[in-house]
């Protein structure tokens, strides 16, 4: 018993949380290079189904684990403020490119919906995901307040944001390529308003411009999005 | 260093306290990043302890979503229920989004380049021929 009590505690400590966290990134790490840096072998993604495979096995809850790996998932704030610094570096070039800005979020936000909540409805989804999917690309903090208003399960949107966020920084500079985007402008953009941090962070490996144009995209998509789904749920309450 | 984890720290509070008192769900930390943006638009470039922050935290990003992302997994009961339709919402959608937004900014920009650069092109046309 005392010994069973010991060990769930070890489960939600630091030590094992983000022990585990940071020993799956590194698996995922040098799996991606062994695959030669395929997309489909991407190093976040591994490193999610390692520890769920992990958690999974030792019978641990994700609620426990969370406990203790959350000295790594409080980060992700601070490392959203912290995009204003690669912005800043490429202040000018933003500053000339406002237009193409504004229309990428108003293009992206739109297709994106549209496209999400078309599929989903095409292939027969109930209401209730259809609410739970429509803030998807939105940063997961903010999208939790919309499918809160909602009225959907937040730890479900959790989910669909995290998914959302790992198609976009997986096959994001793939599909953008196949486009015909060559401009690193339209890459950042797009993945940023369509992924959000996921896609921001994947590129920012890409190269500074389009790290810079992902963030702002992301910014400027997340408040959008969150603003109209946020009045939207206020106003036909 | 210390004060550029707090200077960090004050632009998400204050984000997170903006964002709530919006009474719409807005990102706190997207406002957050506005903020340090607009107090850090007075320098050419950012301040030497912020830059380093980032550069260490930044190219490391992708690892903060794992312990989130590691939770889809407790949520395959609900998504098989309905897997088809969410993995295509997720999938297709983003994938859509993606390549639309990409597309029309490439053509947007090719076509603010060509405006641009028509000038020089047919002084140097010009040169050419003469």
């Amino acid at each position: 018993m005392s010994e069973n009590l010991s060990f769930s505690s070890l489960a939600m400590s630091p030590l094992f949380g983000v022990g585990l966290t940071l020993g799956a990134y590194v698996v995922g790490v040098k799996l991606q290079l062994l695959c030669r840096g395929h997309m489909l072998a991407n190093s976040t993604m591994i490193a999610m189904a390692t520890v769920g495979l992990f958690l999974t096995m030792l019978g641990i809850s994700h609620e426990a684990y969370m406990i203790g790996a959350s000295p790594i998932h409080i980060l992700l704030g601070p490392a959203v403020v912290l995009l204003a610094v690669p912005l800043l570096r490429q202040a000018a070039l933003i500053r000339s490119s406002r237009i193409l800005i504004i229309i990428a979020v108003m293009v992206g936000v739109a297709s994106g919906l549209t496209a999400g909540l078309g599929i989903a409805w095409l292939l027969g989804a109930s209401n209730a995901t259809l609410l739970a999917l429509a803030p998807k690309s939105v940063t997961a903090g903010a999208a939790i307040g919309v499918a809160e208003l909602l009225g959907s399960l937040p730890s479900f949107t959790t989910a669909l944001v995290v998914m959302t966020g790992l198609v976009g920084a997986v096959a994001g500079p793939w599909i953008a390529k196949l486009s015909g985007a060559r401009d690193e402008r339209a890459i950042g953009l797009a993945m940023g308003i369509a992924s959000h941090g996921q896609g921001t962070a994947r590129a920012l490996r890409i190269s500074p411009v389009a790290g810079a144009f992902a963030g702002i995209g992301m910014a400027i998509g997340s408040v959008v999005t969150a603003g109209l789904l946020g009045c939207l749920a206020v106003f036909t309450r | 260093m210390l004060e550029a984890v707090l200077r960090v720290t004050f632009w998400l509070a204050a984000g997170e306290a903006a964002a709530r008192l919006a009474g719409v769900p807005l990102p706190g930390s997207v406002l957050g990043l506005l903020g340090l943006y607009a107090d850090m638009a007075r320098h050419k470039a950012p301040p030497e302890p912020l830059a380093r922050l980032a550069d260490g935290l930044l190219p490391n990003m992708a690892i903060l979503f794992v312990p989130a992302g590691a939770g889809v997994i407790a949520h395959t009961d609900i998504i098989r229920a309905e897997g088809l339709p969410i993995l295509g919402a997720v999938i297709g959608g983003t994938l859509i989004g993606i390549a639309v937004t990409a597309a029309t900014v490439e053509r947007l920009a090719a076509w603010e380049h060509q405006r641009t650069a028509l000038p020089t092109a047919k002084k140097g046309e010009a040169h050419g021929h003469v």
